[in-house]
């Protein structure tokens, strides 16, 4: 215990030298996102990889034991939900099944730090769109202990089947007008090729099995779900990128970028850059709290458009944000990567995030 | 009344290792079952997938399971956490005596996607876990 809470201090110190030079140099970056015009312009899209650009959307099934098929809610009933945070049945679901091992913790999360030796030469600076925001409401959500690093609760743990259920992502709200999107993996919200939407999508913000208040700011059921038919119909991992529009909920009925905030969305960089990540990988306290993971990722390969980085993140950290330019005080960055896939040695990797990735993230914004 | 264990019980005990290590033979086709998960039925992933039973699992470790339920008298089903079925497999310990059922579930790579990338999902998959002898009226309890 003493031995691993020295070295998380010793990795804190270094983070800390990273943001300090990220800090340094976030202003220009930000000014130049500025200079680059208006957060949401409609540029023409670059082909990547011959793939379709194209994305879809579809209502978030929901389905629960018991029910012969799909629930189809009446407009009356999305009204409601949008009043009431949504189908109460979907938000309640498994939640007997509270984790025996319910105990605080000293600190809301943990963090590995990774070393990489190739480091890149030169990494091209990403266009930057949607500027990240602070939540509106921020009566508890800045009220932080001193962890070694922020575990911003812009993310948060993406149940598949019901909140609290055996089978999960990870996702980040995103700053977009309609203050209602996550941002995640194709394959959280479609299990791709020859497969189907999935069921009873519920999102947690810094959900923490080992607090006695396991959602500190409460649920956001689905609304709408969102991925590239590229993914949908060919599993295309490049483009392994998914959406999820929001009902108003959590503890304020609000919006989710309304309680949490939203980071920022960078496109058209290079494959290699510093990266925040976090998730709730099932191999690091059984998924059970938020950890992060950061360092410099690197090009995955010349045959395709993605990063890696081994973070050995596995099942359940799928759709966490790899941030770049995160702001540990204020838990803020720009999405640049989503977390895709695990290889037995450890490797994760991302799909590249173009202009594509915008125009997905513009058509998500309209889902509501 | 575990320690009351009679030499036909401890057979009995050994032949439950062996059935859940070798469940494989059975669990391969049953392998089949996945064909549940990759349906085109709108709501397949509200049906968990199995787990294909391997006893040769690369770095295997132990997964709580969260819920069983009988299959038949002699195969339970508990529900564990993972990945996608063609990427992980689970590998059952079963320690059965006259009160109570004990179980275990280590969870690993398969062979065959050691080398490759697989979703970083976590997925409910179902285990089956055979018996040596009809459950009966016995506790199903964590092998701890």
């Amino acid at each position: 215990m003493d031995v691993s809470g020295r070295n998380r201090i010793a990795r804190g110190a270094r983070r800390l030298g990273v943001i300090a030079l990220a800090a340094a140099v976030a202003p220009v970056l930000a000014a130049t996102g500025a200079a680059a015009g208006p957060a949401w312009a409609d540029t023409k899209p670059t082909l990547v990889a011959g793939s379709d650009l194209s994305t879809s959307g579809s209502l978030a099934p929901v389905r629960l034991p018991g029910d012969k098929a799909a629930r189809t809610y009446s407009p009356e009933q999305v009204k409601t939900f949008e009043r009431t945070g949504g189908d109460p049945a979907v938000l309640a679901y498994w939640t007997p099944e509270r984790m025996k091992a319910a105990k605080p913790l000293d600190v809301p999360g943990d963090a590995v730090w990774v070393e990489k030796t190739a480091r890149a030469v030169a990494s091209k600076t990403p266009t930057v769109a949607a500027q990240p925001v602070a939540a509106t409401i921020t009566t508890r959500v800045t009220n932080y202990p001193a962890p070694v690093t922020n575990f911003s609760i812009t993310n948060g743990k993406l149940f598949i089947g019901g909140y609290e259920s055996g089978s999960w992502c990870s996702a980040s709200a995103i700053n977009t007008p309609s203050t209602r999107v996550l941002i995640t993996a194709g394959h959280c919200v479609h299990s791709g090729q020859g497969g189907n939407w999935l069921s009873n999508l519920v999102f947690v913000p810094r959900y923490n099995a080992f607090n006695a208040d396991h959602d500190p700011v409460g649920r956001f059921q689905a609304y709408r779900l969102r991925s590239f038919n590229e993914w949908m119909n060919n599993s295309n991992r490049n483009r392994d990128v998914g959406w999820v529009t929001t009902f108003s909920g959590g503890d304020w009925g609000a919006t989710v970028v309304n309680t949490v905030g939203g980071h920022g969305l960078a496109y058209n960089g290079g494959t290699e850059f510093d990266v925040s990540i976090f998730g709730y990988p099932s191999n690091f306290d059984g998924g059970n709290k938020m950890w992060a993971c950061w360092g410099v990722a690197t090009d995955s390969s010349i045959w395709d458009d993605r990063s890696q980085i081994g973070c050995n993140f596995g099942g359940g950290s799928s759709g966490g944000p790899w941030i770049w330019n995160y702001n540990n005080a204020n838990g803020l960055g720009w999405v640049r990567s989503v977390m895709s896939t695990v290889d037995g040695s450890g490797v994760n990797r991302g799909p590249y995030f173009d202009t594509a990735v915008l125009d997905g993230t513009n058509a998500a914004n309209g889902d509501w | 009344m575990l320690m009351r264990r009679s030499p036909r019980l401890a057979a009995l005990l050994l032949v439950g290792v062996v059935f859940a290590l070798s469940a494989c033979g059975s669990a391969t086709e049953s392998g089949s079952d996945d064909d549940t998960t990759a349906t085109q039925a709108p709501n397949a992933s509200s049906s968990p997938g199995a787990l294909p039973v391997r006893d040769d699992l690369v770095n295997p470790q132990v997964v709580p399971w969260r819920t069983w339920r009988a299959a038949d008298d002699r195969t339970l089903e508990v529900t564990v956490t993972a990945g996608p079925t063609d990427c992980y497999g689970a590998e059952p310990e079963v320690v059965e005596s006259e009160a109570a059922v004990r179980i275990r579930v280590r969870v690993g790579l398969l062979p065959q996607a050691a080398g490759k990338e697989c979703p970083a999902i976590a997925l409910e998959s179902v285990v089956p876990v055979r018996l040596a002898a009809p459950l009966g009226t016995r506790m199903v309890e964590h092998l701890t």
